[in-house]
């Protein structure tokens, strides 16, 4: 009997074989070429700018692993977006839209509070927030006194207490207005450096406590 | 309100606290030409705006204190500071003291008009330190002030501003040192 051969036998197990391997290499030919058409089913197009979390009327609060408050969030909105995956469908990080923030830190010398038009935290946990539009940050002392510090725009660590930008910043505290081109802050103990640029000094404006006006010369 | 408020580090005790330290019963009286013809300065500067610019400044939001470095310079009306880092404190939302000190390569300096039609009063010291409460002005580490052809030297001169009163001690050889220079008569036609 002759041996078996690929032609002329319907259905031998070699024929199938070969058309499966064909269809495979079609299929990987098809994804190189075009990869992005050939993705899992993912979200319908109408929903592809809508968020995986949406929160109205926000208020949240974090709390540290001794149980103590890190830090509590009021929003007009919080929505979240999570990375899409490669079959499209959501995984964890993404990023966070957050309107109208309205942040208090606090802290052993007092509560900072930290409002701005809007917010951005790049992961999911928020572990720096980028804020943006009429942003202030203020504590008021315990012996009455106010700081205050207003910028266009900064980066805010809400755990690890710290702030900082490079946008033009004005500060006001206890009287004397300080006005700089940037500004690094470690909210915990209350301590701000405030730098220059190259065409900015820092400046600090204040009245003077006593203002006698030309006592008389001495005869 | 703030009673317990930090102030600049000061190497001397208050003036007016009462602990009056050894060099103030020696101190040397008098009254110094100098300051004496005037008080303080033009009439509009112990109440103008104090300004000061920086390369760089740390404020601390619990003490108040705030520490400018880097070609600092403050300015209230005729009145000028040069130093390389000024500490200034604040009390009941007014600056109440100001620490201007100079760098091993160049002193602390300040200028201020006395009268309009006189040439400034200049000063050169280690450490100017300008308690504005209390009206006072310390310079201390080879302190030099000078107007026109007079200038006076020693290790600290305190100048009192609302008495118009200068006094100066030294512990160095040669104590307190005080000249004037007569002008130049001039040349006969």
């Amino acid at each position: 009997m002759a041996a078996p051969t690929l032609t002329g036998q319907r259905g031998s197990p070699a024929l199938w074989l070969g058309v499966g391997i064909g269809i495979a290499l079609f299929a990987a030919l098809a994804v190189l070429v075009a990869p992005g058409e050939l993705g899992g089913p993912g979200l319908p197009p109408e929903f592809a700018e809508e968020p995986d979390v949406y929160i109205a009327d926000a208020v949240i609060t974090e709390h540290d692993a001794a149980g103590a408050v890190s830090y509590h969030l009021r929003a007009r909105r919080v929505t979240h977006f999570a990375a899409p995956g490669d079959d499209g469908s959501a995984r964890p990080g993404g990023e966070t839209r957050i309107e109208q923030p309205h942040l208090e830190l606090p802290t052993a010398s007092g509560r900072w509070r930290v409002r701005a038009a809007a917010a951005l935290a790049p992961t999911a946990d928020a572990r720096t927030l980028r804020l943006e539009g009429d942003v202030e940050l203020s504590q008021a002392l315990p012996d009455g006194r106010l700081v205050r510090l207003s910028t266009a725009a900064l980066t805010l660590a809400p755990r690890r207490r710290t702030a900082q930008t490079d946008q033009a910043v004005i500060v006001l505290a206890d009287g004397i207005r300080m006005f700089a081109a940037g500004f690094e802050a470690d909210l915990a103990s209350g301590r701000l450096r405030l730098f220059s640029s190259t065409d900015q000094r820092v400046r600090v404006v204040g009245q003077p406590s006593q203002t006698s006006v030309g006592a008389p010369a001495l005869p | 309100m703030s009673g317990n408020r930090a102030k600049p580090p000061s190497a001397h005790p208050p003036y007016r606290d009462g602990r009056r330290r050894g060099w103030a019963r020696r101190v040397l009286p008098p009254l110094f030409a100098l300051a004496a013809a005037s008080a303080w300065g033009l009439p509009e500067d112990s109440a103008a705006e104090i300004r000061i610019s920086a390369a760089e400044s740390t404020y601390d939001a619990t003490t108040g204190l705030a520490v400018l470095t880097g070609a600092v310079r403050l300015t209230q009306g005729s009145l000028r500071i040069d130093a390389s880092r000024v500490t200034t404190a604040t009390e009941n939302g007014r600056l109440s003291q100001v620490v201007a000190e100079g760098d091993a390569d160049a002193p602390a300096t300040m200028r201020q008009r006395i009268e309009p039609d006189e040439p400034f009063v200049t000063a050169s010291a280690a450490r100017i330190e300008y308690a504005i409460t209390e009206e006072r002005l310390r310079l201390e580490g080879d302190a030099v002030l000078k107007q026109g052809t007079r200038e006076i030297s020693a290790d600290v001169i305190l100048w009192h501003i609302q008495e118009g009163r200068v006094t100066a001690r030294s512990e160095r050889p040669g104590g307190v040192t005080s000249a004037w220079r007569p002008e130049r008569e001039p040349a006969a036609e």
